[in-house]
């Protein structure tokens, strides 16, 4: 386990500056769904089943367009990121994407973002899903601590999975955040990264290369309704530790950095169902206010990055204040993440 | 970025025993390239080369514990969709460490040391990490052929580590250019051609070249372009062409060794160009040719010879439109 400490000056001396996030971007398809007239009767959901409506908590969600891409949804994003932080495309140095659901496979979407937005930037995407936001900040933070050529990340993330219910309501779009060296707000002080063996519970038997595609190839549906997963697994092997599991990140991270959790104005996690994420809360003994439940409602989950449209949001609402001590919950597929930041 | 105190503790390598021919148009033979068995899958080819590399470096896996594997995706593992880095340390039997995949082309292990020694940089609790590139392309790729590359199969590991007896990495710089995005990539999977039955019966799931026109622009320029980020490079190492002893050019194309060897000021007998007439292992192949490298540079007899405080540049450039520069002191 590692833990990284605010940053010390003098490690890397007059590099070492801080990097802030100076802007924020979000791109959320404008048409919405009812979930449960929508989605829930794909997903064996009753919705006559006493609590589960509230369990949940979601009752829109928004889904792509015809003409919404990854690309597409990522580019507006970033540019709205841009626009926020009123930084020129010019100035960035890096641009951090993820490609496993991008326009296609293995496809440079951080590339197609550079060149649409006029950016002489290098350019890398994250092979992750909703981890890949806690992998890709953690890289930019890194890439500007490190390199002092480097003074702008932009990271522009992109979902297109909605439509699904496992074991939330899926939505669709995009987040996008520029670091910038120099930048006073939202500056990450410490962050955890917790990547351990963990029970796997689905495999996608066909197209790799222990089973690859053949001509008499058979099956229904895309990928993501085809892969293998243990429902009995989940709940033998994971469901009686997921909520501590996912409370955890937090608590060693306040363990390690010597922070009080209470000492926290507001906690982001990732969306699952609203009365999962009250359960992490209460698990870490802290009030329920102190994350934006009802952001669920309105959103279901889209990827890692629902704490970073979270934030934004709760920028513009007055939610939080100028000096408030800010906390991340990120994960996804088995990995697990927690940022605290000052805004 | 400058770099201080990393070095190379060793490179692991797994060659597969099989061989498969490959005809490229601009070889006269048929390029002879290693073939995976049955038995030789992603993860275990990449297992392979971990260990080999940690016992290279007298370690053992336990001391992959809370340390980093960068994994440079290209071909697909075992399965899709999957975190091949946590699964080769599950192979491996190691617990926490930091471990992701990254693309960002074909030919990606210089940048992913690059990012390996940011983070190295920024987490004084780390005290090595692992680049690591697994090929299998049987069924992944048009006839093993990738614009004028026969793709082999194999698996790479460099081990970094801090501190070290091993070469130093002085520095390393990179560079994209985001409009030749489009170039190599898998058409089906992704939201435009989803990976439904019909394409996937059809052939169509492959890693191949889809801009040929933007190819052919890039393949005509790679070198032109590698110049800024290798000066970048050898600036920060703080060293000039006097002092570069070989250069380790990972290209497959013939024309573009013979612009690089007419461009930059060095001796053709100290530029090496494995890929050239051998198989393509993607981002394993410059790890394999720095494998190679290290090994004979005590062989006083096969040029060039490199001695302690010898300087070695190592360029990847490829029609991915990305290119990486790095400066070692062996």
């Amino acid at each position: 386990m590692t833990i990284q400490h605010e940053l010390r000056p003098g490690v890397v001396a007059a590099d070492r500056m801080m990097a802030g996030i100076a802007g924020i971007g979000v791109y959320l398809p404008q048409r919405r769904v009812d979930p449960w007239e929508t989605l829930a009767p794909a997903g064996g959901l009753d919705p006559e089943k006493p609590g589960l409506k509230q369990y949940l908590g979601c009752w829109s969600v928004p889904l792509a367009n015809e003409w919404d891409s990854p690309s597409s949804m990522a580019l507006a994003a970033a540019r709205d990121a841009l626009r926020e932080a009123g930084i020129a495309p010019v100035e960035v140095d890096v641009v951090i994407s993820n490609n496993i659901t991008s326009d296609y496979l293995d496809w440079q979407m951080s590339g197609y973002i550079a060149d649409a937005l006029g950016a002489d930037a290098t350019t890398f995407d994250i092979y992750a899903g909703c981890n890949s936001t806690g992998l890709a900040h953690q890289a930019a933070l890194d890439i500007l601590a490190a390199d002092s050529s480097v003074n702008t990340v932009l990271v522009a993330l992109a979902e297109h999975l909605g439509g699904g219910t496992f074991p939330q309501f899926i939505g669709d779009g995009a987040c996008a955040w520029v670091l910038q060296r120099g930048c006073s707000q939202l500056v990450t002080q410490a962050w955890l990264n917790i990547n351990d063996a963990t029970p796997r519970l689905g495999v996608l038997r066909d197209g790799g290369v222990a089973h690859p595609f053949t001509a008499t190839t058979s099956f229904d549906g895309e990928w993501q309704d085809n892969v293998e997963f243990s429902v009995e697994d989940y709940r033998r092997k994971l469901k009686p530790i997921f909520v501590d599991m996912c409370a955890s990140p937090f608590l060693e991270l306040c363990e390690l950095s010597g922070q009080d959790p209470t000492s926290f104005d507001q906690l982001f996690i990732v969306h699952q169902q609203r009365g999962f994420n009250a359960k992490i809360v209460q698990r870490l003994g802290l009030p329920a206010s102190i994350t934006p439940l009802d952001c669920i409602e309105d959103m279901g989950h889209i990827s890692g990055f629902d704490v970073m449209i979270d934030l934004k949001r709760s920028i513009a609402e007055g939610r939080i204040r100028r000096g408030n001590k800010l906390a991340l919950l990120v994960f996804g597929l088995g990995e697990l993440f927690c940022f605290s930041l000052v805004y | 970025m400058k770099i201080d105190g990393l070095t190379l503790g060793g490179v692991g390598r797994f060659l597969p025993c099989h061989l498969a021919a490959v005809t490229v148009p601009t070889m006269p033979d048929p390029v002879m390239v290693p073939a995976a068995g049955s038995e030789d899958l992603p993860y275990a080819m990449a297992t392979t080369a971990v260990r080999d590399a940690l016992l290279q470096a007298g370690r053992d896996v336990e001391d992959l514990n809370g340390q980093y594997l960068l994994v440079c995706n290209e071909g697909p593992g075992d399965y899709l969709f999957q975190l091949a880095g946590r699964m080769v340390l599950d192979d491996l039997g190691v617990g926490r460490a930091h471990t992701y995949s990254f693309t960002q082309g074909g030919n990606s292990a210089v940048f992913a040391l690059y990012l390996l020694a940011c983070h190295l940089a920024n987490n004084p609790d780390a005290q090595r990490g692992v680049v690591l590139a697994t090929q299998h392309w049987k069924y992944h790729s048009v006839g093993r052929r990738l614009g004028d590359a026969a793709l082999g199969d194999g698996a790479a590991a460099a081990l970094l580590e801090r501190g070290g007896a091993g070469p130093r990495l002085m520095a390393i710089s990179a560079s994209s250019e985001g409009q030749f995005h489009d170039i190599v990539y898998s058409e089906v999977g992704g939201w435009a051609v989803p990976m439904t039955e019909d394409p996937c019966r059809n052939g169509r799931f492959v890693y191949r070249v889809h801009n040929e026109r933007a190819a052919r622009f890039v393949r005509a320029v790679t070198v032109e372009r590698a110049d800024a980020v290798i000066a970048r490079a050898m600036d920060d190492a703080g060293i000039g062409w006097d002092s570069v002893d070989a250069v380790v050019l990972d290209t497959a194309t013939p024309d573009i060794a013979e612009g690089f060897a007419r461009r930059f000021p060095i001796g053709r007998h100290r530029l090496i160009t494995p890929g050239l007439g051998h198989a393509w292992l993607c981002s394993a192949g410059i790890m394999f040719a720095l494998a190679r490298l290290l090994q004979e540079m005590s062989v006083p007899h096969l040029e060039p010879t490199l001695h302690g405080g010898s300087h070695v540049l190592v360029i990847s450039l490829g029609i991915d439109a990305n290119w990486a520069a790095a400066v070692m002191e062996v």
